[in-house]
């Protein structure tokens, strides 16, 4: 018999946050070994945090990802906030949300027109795309612009943002700064509808795939705070995160493993819309009955689409936010140092995000622990790759397979960086 | 008019000399007209914050062949980024995006971009996370004579127009 052995490497995962590698072994036309890969050194921010004042910690945690720092710094300021019994005044509580809606808006607009949107045109960047699509990337960099102003509006600077504390804000914006950044908001608003109905016309893969989805759940739609459920009976609090959902490291990957109960899980935007479909403003309701509203999902290549409904929202949020704003008395309210263990989540662009922390009675930090949204969806990432690439045909050609593989990991946008962090791919075949 | 002077920077060793000039502007206080920027990452942002402004400083840190902290003023930026991207590797993932990157990318897009100036700071070392070499910090009162020197000629080509 001759023995045709195939080794598809993608040495390196092109348009996603940080480095990774994905390697396949396939065996007279059977997927026989799969393995994607973290392999960035580990960053040990938790260790960083051991000896921190609490007041620090905002800032340090900022730094862990240059995407979603504002999702680390309200998963952080959520668990001190709690262990210190912090009553939060109204206005911080909306401003928080505000800049949180900020996040997702540059963040879903950075990976929706930069990193996933070039394979739906055959291109390979930004630029290819550009060259075809011009209008639909300018547009989708004017919405990202939303994101970044708004984000600088309460913490300081689009990147790292600076403006929020344990307690509150550091300072709070004049009603002028607040009026301008409306009047870019309520623009950007009918561009991000323009946008989703865009996408919603995208030709799909339609791949439908049994997973379980996990997401904060809440009235208005869970941005910084709500209830973890899944669409398997989960409800929990934030404290018991760790009861359910256990860490472990495999071989392959500087980045920890999360699973749900032993069982892979979906973290993210598609889980979150799955869970919170019912959640959303009507004018959502009646622009996803006009798409013939695919959600709750279970294709994950509608991953796209639900970035563009949860960027309309947020939109619509930052301007309901934005129309009454008024400066507070203080932007902050006094804080008593308590020691004890405490825990916050919030719903980072790529899906949920729990921190713990130790602390003593002086306010310093004794220890941290972490859980990113990637770590969280490593394992589905994995399972869903044997799924598709077996639906999609492994006769195909070691490119094709590749670009299928890539393609189905950008649904995902994981942040490898902030899980430790591009893909390495290679496959071994024999027939 | 309004002329923006964008230091792009990192952390990382004498990547920060953008900063530092910033900084040292801002200190010293500048005409109303001229506004400050420092930027990390300038991917997309940068096009947005170019497109502010009639005039632009782009202050970078650069590996030219030069002195540790010497300079070098390139008045038509945007003909020297766009000759110097001809064949060039381009990276856009959002980690790896620059200014050569932004700028392929506003050119396919045909936006209107303003005049950019660059000013280029040869470095010594950008080792991850070090601080600015010695070289380049006492530089630094001398670097920031020459923009200021750039600055003015600015101020006043900006005045002779109007």
């Amino acid at each position: 018999m001759t023995e045709r052995r195939v080794t598809i490497d993608v040495p390196s995962l092109a348009r996603v946050e940080g480095e990774g590698a994905l390697h396949l072994k396939i065996e007279q036309g059977t997927l026989q070994h799969l393995q994607f890969k973290i392999y960035e050194p580990p960053r040990f921010f938790e260790k960083f945090l051991e000896g921190r004042h609490y007041s620090e910690v905002p800032d340090i945690v900022a730094r862990i990802c240059g995407i979603c720092p504002v999702a680390y710094q309200v998963s952080a300021v959520n668990a001190l906030e709690s262990l210190f019994e912090v009553e939060l005044t109204p206005w911080i509580k909306q401003m928080r949300r505000l800049l949180y809606c900020g996040e997702w808006i540059q963040s879903h607009s950075l990976h929706i027109h930069l990193l996933a949107l070039p394979d739906y045109f055959h291109e390979t960047t930004v630029l290819g795309l550009a060259a075809k699509q011009p209008d639909a990337v300018k547009r989708g960099f004017f919405i990202q612009e939303a994101g970044n102003r708004l984000i600088k509006f309460l913490g300081g600077r689009s990147v790292h943002p600076i403006g929020l504390q344990v307690g509150g804000f550091h300072k709070a914006p004049s009603l002028a700064e607040a009026a301008e950044l409306h009047r870019y908001i309520e623009s950007a608003l009918p561009e991000a509808i323009a946008m989703a109905e865009w996408v919603a016309r995208l030709d799909m893969p339609d791949e439908q795939q049994s997973f379980t989805s996990v997401a904060l759940t809440s009235p208005h739609y869970p941005l910084e705070t709500g209830r973890l459920k899944s669409d398997r009976g989960l409800d929990i609090g934030v404290d018991d995160y760790e009861t359910y959902f256990t860490e472990s490291q495999c071989p392959h990957s500087t980045a920890l493993w999360s699973l749900l109960k032993g069982e892979n899980y979906l973290v993210g935007p598609l889980a979150r819309l799955n869970l919170n479909v019912n959640g959303l403003p009507p004018f959502l309701d009646r622009l996803l009955a006009k798409l013939g509203n695919p959600f709750p999902s279970q294709n994950m290549f509608h991953s796209m689409l639900a970035r563009a409904v949860e960027i309309c929202f947020a939109l619509h949020e930052a301007s309901e936010l934005l129309r009454n704003y008024k400066v507070p008395d203080t932007p902050s309210v006094p804080v008593r140092v308590k020691a004890g263990e405490c825990c916050g989540w919030s719903e980072a662009p790529r899906g949920l995000l729990w921190h713990r922390y130790q602390v003593d009675a002086e306010g310093i930090i004794r220890a941290a622990k972490i859980v990113p949204p990637t770590s969280q969806n490593q394992a589905r990432i994995e399972q869903d790759l044997a799924q598709s690439l077996q639906a999609f045909g492994l006769e195909h050609s070691d490119e094709a397979l590749r670009l299928h593989s890539e393609k189905v990991i950008r649904n995902y946008d994981p942040c490898i960086s902030c899980a430790t962090h591009f893909l390495r791919f290679s496959a071994e075949r024999s027939p | 008019m309004t002329i923006g002077v964008i230091g792009v920077g990192s952390a990382h060793g004498d990547d920060q000399i953008a900063w530092y000039l910033i900084d040292q502007l801002a200190a010293r206080g500048v005409a109303d007209n001229i506004h400050l920027e420092k930027v990390l990452a300038p991917a997309v942002s940068l096009i947005h914050s170019l497109q502010c402004y009639e005039r632009v400083i782009l202050i970078d840190a650069a590996d030219m062949g030069l002195g540790a902290g010497e300079c070098t003023v390139i008045c038509d930026g945007a003909k020297v980024l766009s000759s110097q991207l001809q064949g060039a590797e381009c990276h856009f993932s959002s980690h790896h995006m620059g200014v050569a990157e932004m700028w392929q990318l506003a050119q396919q897009l045909e936006l209107s971009m303003p005049q950019i100036n660059l000013f280029a700071v040869q470095i010594e070392h950008t080792e991850t996370l070090s601080p600015i070499s010695h070289t380049l910090r006492d530089r630094l009162p001398q670097l920031g004579v020459e923009l200021d020197a750039l600055l003015g000629s600015l101020q006043a080509g900006l005045a002779h127009q109007r």
